[in-house]
């Protein structure tokens, strides 16, 4: 297959590398448009939130953002002109609707709630996870493939399948709403995955590396630490990032399990209420918050996640 | 420095004899080549003297001492795998150093650099040695490799095939290197490889595996010249040794129960051209073949000749390709022929 180099198998051509190009980007901003609309909404008067036909332009206004973290009550005329001047752009706002702040929102410890569950999950998973695959992928386990199988099936389930029997257990270990019942819970869906990403990441480290590091006088562990872990940190970032997106993300646990202490940001934002209805400001603007975390994350170690995304399609 | 020796060792996988009851005797400082095929179990069996696999049955011996049942770790030696030498996550210095820097050496960091860097100048490879080690040529890689064995000063070296994957004229620099430096450590050494030139230049007693047996061992002169058996004949030489049935030779006094026949390249003369064999030349073993194909070598020519339907290959001058054509008949005589029985094992006339 030498000689005719007119057409290669391998390299696109110009024409077709600008037809993919294009056809991604317009995918990308197709994507992106309910994310532009809750950036946009949570910069708008609650009013021109809801107004019909929706509005692109629109004076924007932080009212949503203040909405979000305080509580506000309703006061007469005359008690508001009599306060003092106002104290911050907050306070500005909310006396325009005729109202006070009386104390911050809930949203900052759910916030605060969802970083420890999510990232306490997700470090117990992909820790659990290593562990297991490094024992599956180098030693004789019995019945390896189907205890791994068996792993993978707990995936399988709806969590709306086994949300009852969860909360009921919950409820009697006394772990329904406490973070560390969520990080459990999360730990034990997400260490599935964990397993089987990992898995193929570590089968693909050659074990001579080890077993050098062995003859050389190390113990395993400590060939584990010195060798094997630092040629498999691609495959956990990948993993880390799969694991925090699902914990980060997760609503219908959250939902069910939680109501107070230990309430994560999902099920909170839509129970923003304003006068009137759903706050959709406020609860854009706790959206848009919400995503930034994540979306750091992922920008940060979008490398890794390309590499855990396209596993096994690419040979070194 | 030590001696090792294997007794009655054997390892099966599953339904496979990898290993099948090989015992061996390396002196203190001896240098010893596994030459066999793939799949002879040469890997394994270094593996077995590492710790790394268990055996099922027999026992491995270092300076004296049963190790059958410790860990790699405890058993002081080093090892160069076939592949994946060098971490890739680390420089050409701290792959040198990583040896040094296990639990069981207490060496404190100046007395690692001077060793790493000791070791650097032996295997040439000093000038990189900040570089990363996936930036190394080939055989760059396999000389770090060399001299991540080397930092240690273990009772034994093992390696598998450390030079089968370079080009041939690496290979053969290397290999010089790689005698002088276990000339000059008096190390004790267990080589693996398929390449019989290898295993011919660099050892003091070759080991020939086949299937997981030991079928011979000896110097290189006594395996070339002295063969056990026909596959044993057959691994060594090149061109490999012509092997007929005794009855194509004329006038040959071969044992009774001699049915195959094997005449190195090397002892198969041309006698004549372009006649026949003359019968009141008196020598044994004549033979009247047809020359096929010349194979030019530059300091040799291999002559490739068709005897009814047997082929054989025997050597010829430098310039004999200008004397004689394909197709033309020429007469051969034999010397030094090893005879071999039905079943390939040696017949000593
Ligand atoms: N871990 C293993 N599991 C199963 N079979 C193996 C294993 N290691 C080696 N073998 C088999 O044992 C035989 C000898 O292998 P090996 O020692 O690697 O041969 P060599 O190094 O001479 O090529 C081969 O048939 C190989 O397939
Ligand atoms: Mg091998």
């Amino acid at each position: 297959m030498s000689g005719n180099s007119a057409h290669s198998v391998v390299e696109p051509t110009t024409t077709s590398k600008t037809v993919a190009g294009f056809l991604v980007i317009l995918y990308a901003l197709i994507t992106m448009i309910p994310l532009f609309w809750i950036v946009i909404t949570g910069f708008k008067s609650p009013p021109d939130s809801i107004s019909y036909p929706p509005k692109v332009f629109f004076e924007p206004t932080l009212e949503g953002y203040c909405n979000l973290f305080t509580t506000r009550s309703r006061q007469t005329r005359e008690y508001v002109e009599a306060l003092g001047p106002p104290e911050g752009i907050c306070d500005e706002i909310t006396r325009k609707r005729q109202m006070v702040i009386v104390g911050d929102s809930n949203y900052w410890p759910r916030f605060q709630n969802s970083l420890i569950i999510a990232f306490g999950s997700t470090i117990l998973a992909v820790f659990l996870g290593t562990l297991t695959a490094y024992g599956f992928s180098r030693f004789k386990v019995p019945l390896a493939d189907d205890l791994l199988f068996f792993i993978l099936s707990t995936r399988m389930m709806p969590p709306i399948a086994v949300a009852v029997p969860i909360y009921l257990m919950y409820r009697k270990l006394g772990l329904s709403d406490t973070a560390l019942g969520m990080i459990l819970l999360y730990t034990a869906v997400n260490v599935s995955l964990a397993v089987w990403l990992l898995k193929g990441f570590i089968d693909e480290i050659p074990r001579e590396y080890e077993e050098a590091a062995m003859i050389d006088g190390y113990t395993r562990l400590q060939s584990f630490w010195k060798v094997v872990l630092p040629q498999a940190t691609t495959g956990i970032a990948a993993t880390a990032i799969f694991c925090l997106i699902f914990a980060w993300n997760e609503y219908a646990f959250a939902v069910l399990l939680t109501s107070g202490t230990a309430q994560t940001a999902p099920p909170f934002i839509p129970t923003i209420i304003g006068e009137g209805g759903l706050d959709w400001p406020a609860v854009a603007a706790g959206t848009t918050i919400f995503v930034v975390p994540i979306l750091v994350f992922t920008i940060l170690l979008r490398k890794q996640l390309l590499r855990g995304i396209t596993f096994g399609a690419v040979r070194k | 420095m030590a001696n090792v020796t294997l007794r009655g060792v054997s390892k099966r996988f599953k339904n496979l004899v990898a290993v099948d009851d090989v015992s061996i005797d390396i002196a203190d400082g001896e240098f010893v080549v596994l030459l066999g095929p793939t799949g002879a179990g040469k890997t394994t069996t270094l593996r077995l003297v590492a710790g790394l696999e268990k055996p099922e049955a027999g026992s491995v011996l270092i300076d004296g001492k049963d190790v059958t049942g410790f860990a790699p770790s405890q058993r002081d030696v080093s090892f160069v795998f076939q592949q994946y030498s060098l971490y890739p996550h680390l420089s050409v210095r701290d792959n040198l150093a990583f040896p040094l820097k296990s639990p069981a050496h207490s060496l404190n960091a100046s007395q690692i650099k001077a060793r790493v860097e000791h070791v650097a100048e032996l295997v040439q490879i000093a000038h990189k040695l900040d570089n990363r080690s996936t930036a190394l040529s080939g055989g760059e890689m396999q000389r770090v490799a060399i001299g991540r064995a080397l930092v240690r000063d273990p009772a034994v070296f093992l390696m598998d095939e450390p030079l089968s994957s370079l080009d041939a004229k690496l290979r053969g620099d290397l290999r010089v290197e790689l005698k002088r430096i276990q000339k000059e450590l008096g190390a004790t050494l267990l080589y693996v490889t398929h390449d019989q030139i290898e295993a011919m230049t660099m050892a003091d007693r070759i080991g020939i595996l086949d299937e997981g047996r030991l079928v011979q061992l000896g110097t290189p002169r006594e395996i070339y010249e002295d063969p056990v058996n026909v596959h044993v004949a057959a691994r060594l030489g090149q061109p490999a040794i012509n092997l007929l049935p005794v009855s194509v030779m004329g006038g040959v006094s071969a044992p009774q129960s001699a049915s195959t026949m094997g005449i190195r390249t090397e002892h198969l003369d041309v006698i004549g051209q372009g006649t026949r064999a003359s019968d009141n030349d008196d020598a044994a073993m004549k033979v009247a073949a047809t020359l096929e194909r010349v194979e030019f070598l530059g300091d040799q020519n291999r002559l490739h000749l068709r005897m009814g339907d047997h082929r054989i290959v025997t050597l010829g001058d430098g310039d004999i390709e200008y004397r004689i054509q394909p197709g033309s008949e020429m007469t051969l005589r034999a010397r030094n022929a090893l005879y071999f029985d039905q079943n390939g094992e040696r017949v000593r006339g």
